[in-house]
């Protein structure tokens, strides 16, 4: 026979061992697995540790309900957030054994700080790789349209904020008109990331049909906010080939998913306002451009009557301005003509007028002259004529003495004779021979005589 | 003959060395007249143009409102 113990005998040696091996408290980090609180306010919970997604080890832990309402109350000021599932914790725990109940673990305290580091650590981690990958503000350079239409929405049907959102967008005031589609997933719960994702790649599947996406998230709990800083949504949305919005109501801290989206803004309505915008803007600005092309194009148009009608006028003026010269021009050459054929006239008339008296003292002078002349002429005629009648007459005397002197018939008187020959004077004849008859005549003689003999005389 | 077609451009270039030349009195009396006759027909038919252009326009923008 064994040496036995009964089961409360051991359950209390085990007590008894614990009781001195263990202090009374010990911080401990742990992941809280199950919770529930019961009708009275005490917490049951399971504090797990996991190694890679493997439960390591695993306990039994309780918060009385008087405990309760301060821990969770001073965690949830610091963390912002309501103790959950899946929450790292550290912990001030007393070891209980209960010999009915068994081993667990009485959390007196909990240390926030804790919780918010990890948390705040685990975000960095996701946010680190993001941007190793390179992919962190991908989202932000996808090409948002100038005016979103087609909008592809991922949120739950009965969230509150889709109801506000599609009431805000499709009636608004301005007439815009949207096209939107809903993607369910349910936002709430451990489900909650999964359906996201899965909503996600169904938006994928038909992304040539949407401008944008928009995940929209009314509020809720924080706790539901998680799921936008794990790595795998806030990868998908930083990486996803149109731009998203995300409008998943954090009250506080940004989540990753907001993060790396294009844009984020807080509340649904504040998503429809940002479509709205983005409609007015291009609205604003079609107006805008067609008032410009409306005053400019008639700016141009009145510019262009302008320089017809200044065209029109520089053609009159400068038409009648040159006809003007040309009158001008042909009356002053016609001054100038009866100007210059006056004065031409004057001038001739002056030079005939001239003439006329230079010929009138001219001739007067001549006749003058010549009168003169003829007075002196006369007078020396006169006088001259007397002597040169005079001489005249002496000469005409001396003449008529010598031809008295030379009348033959006075030489016949004086003595001498003229002998001919056949009526001819001696001189001339040639020959005498003898026997010629000589008729010579004296002044008072006529006789008539034969040749003897005739010879030649020579003169001394 | 080919009829061209108006081009306002042209015409309006034409009627400037028109006018210049006139008023730079470049043209004798025998030019003068065919001239301004040219110049008065391009003005003519500028202002045609220039109204059918203004009325199109306005019924263009009109359809916008």
């Amino acid at each position: 026979m064994q040496e036995s113990l009964s089961l409360s005998e051991l359950n209390q040696l085990i007590q008894l061992a614990l009781n001195e091996q263990l202090e009374p408290t010990y911080w401990v980090v742990a992941e809280i697995g199950e919770m529930k609180r019961n009708h009275k306010g005490h917490c049951y919970m399971d504090l797990v540790e996991k190694e890679e997604e493997k439960i390591i080890a695993k306990a039994r832990a309780t918060i009385w309900s008087y405990e309760f309402y301060n821990i969770s109350r001073w965690f949830e000021s610091i963390t912002r957030q309501e103790l959950q599932e899946g929450m790292k914790i550290l912990a001030k725990v007393v070891v209980q054994y209960h010999q009915v109940f068994g081993l667990s673990l009485n959390i007196k305290d909990i240390d926030p700080q804790y919780t918010l580091g990890e948390r705040a650590r685990r975000k960095q981690e996701v946010i680190n790789q993001l941007l190793e990958e390179g992919v962190f503000d991908m989202n932000k350079e996808a090409d948002m349209p100038f005016f979103p239409q087609r909008v592809a929405i991922i949120s739950s049907p009965t969230a509150a904020g889709y109801g506000d959102f599609m009431d805000q967008l499709h009636h608004n005031p301005y007439g815009y008109k949207f096209h939107t589609k809903l993607f369910r997933a349910t936002l709430q719960g451990d489900r909650a990331a999964d359906s996201i994702l899965e909503a996600i790649h169904l938006v994928h599947e038909s992304l040539d049909d949407f401008d944008c996406l928009l995940i929209l998230r009314g509020g809720g709990a924080q706790v539901d906010l998680d799921c936008f800083d794990t790595y795998q949504i806030a990868a998908h949305t930083a990486q996803f080939p149109i731009p998203v919005i995300t409008g998943i109501g954090h009250e506080r801290d940004e989540t990753i998913t907001d993060m790396v989206a294009h844009t984020a803004v807080k509340t649904p309505t504040a998503a429809a306002e940002y479509l709205l915008g983005k409609a007015m803007a291009v609205d604003e600005q079609l107006n805008q451009l067609t008032d410009r092309i409306q005053g400019s194009s008639k700016q141009i148009i009145q510019d262009h009557w302008n320089l017809i009608d200044k065209l029109t006028d520089r053609l009159n003026y400068g038409v009648r301005h040159e006809i003007q010269k040309e009158i001008h021009r042909t009356e002053k050459l016609g001054q100038n003509l009866q100007h210059s054929s006056r004065q031409l006239l004057q001038k001739e008339e002056n030079t005939n007028t001239q003439l006329k008296h230079r010929l009138i003292y001219s001739s007067r002078n001549l006749i003058r002259e010549s009168g003169q002349k003829l007075g002196e002429l006369e007078k020396h005629l006169n006088t001259h004529s007397l002597l040169f009648l005079n001489q005249q007459k002496h000469q005409l005397e001396k003449l008529q003495q010598q031809l008295q002197l030379l009348d033959p018939i006075n030489v016949l008187r004086r003595g001498y004779s003229i002998t001919t020959l056949n009526g001819k004077i001696l001189r001339e004849v040639e020959e005498i021979r003898s026997g010629d008859e000589l008729m010579t005549k004296t002044d008072i003689q006529l006789i008539k005589s034969i040749v003897k003999e005739a010879e030649k005389a020579i003169n001394d | 003959m080919s009829k061209q077609k108006f081009n306002y451009k042209e015409a309006i270039e034409k009627i400037e060395g028109i006018v210049e030349k006139i008023e730079n009195g470049e043209p004798n009396v025998d030019e003068l007249s065919g001239m301004v006759k040219e110049a008065l027909s391009l003005l003519k038919k500028c202002k045609a143009k220039l109204k059918k252009t203004e009325t199109d326009i306005n019924t263009t923008l009109d359809e916008l409102e």
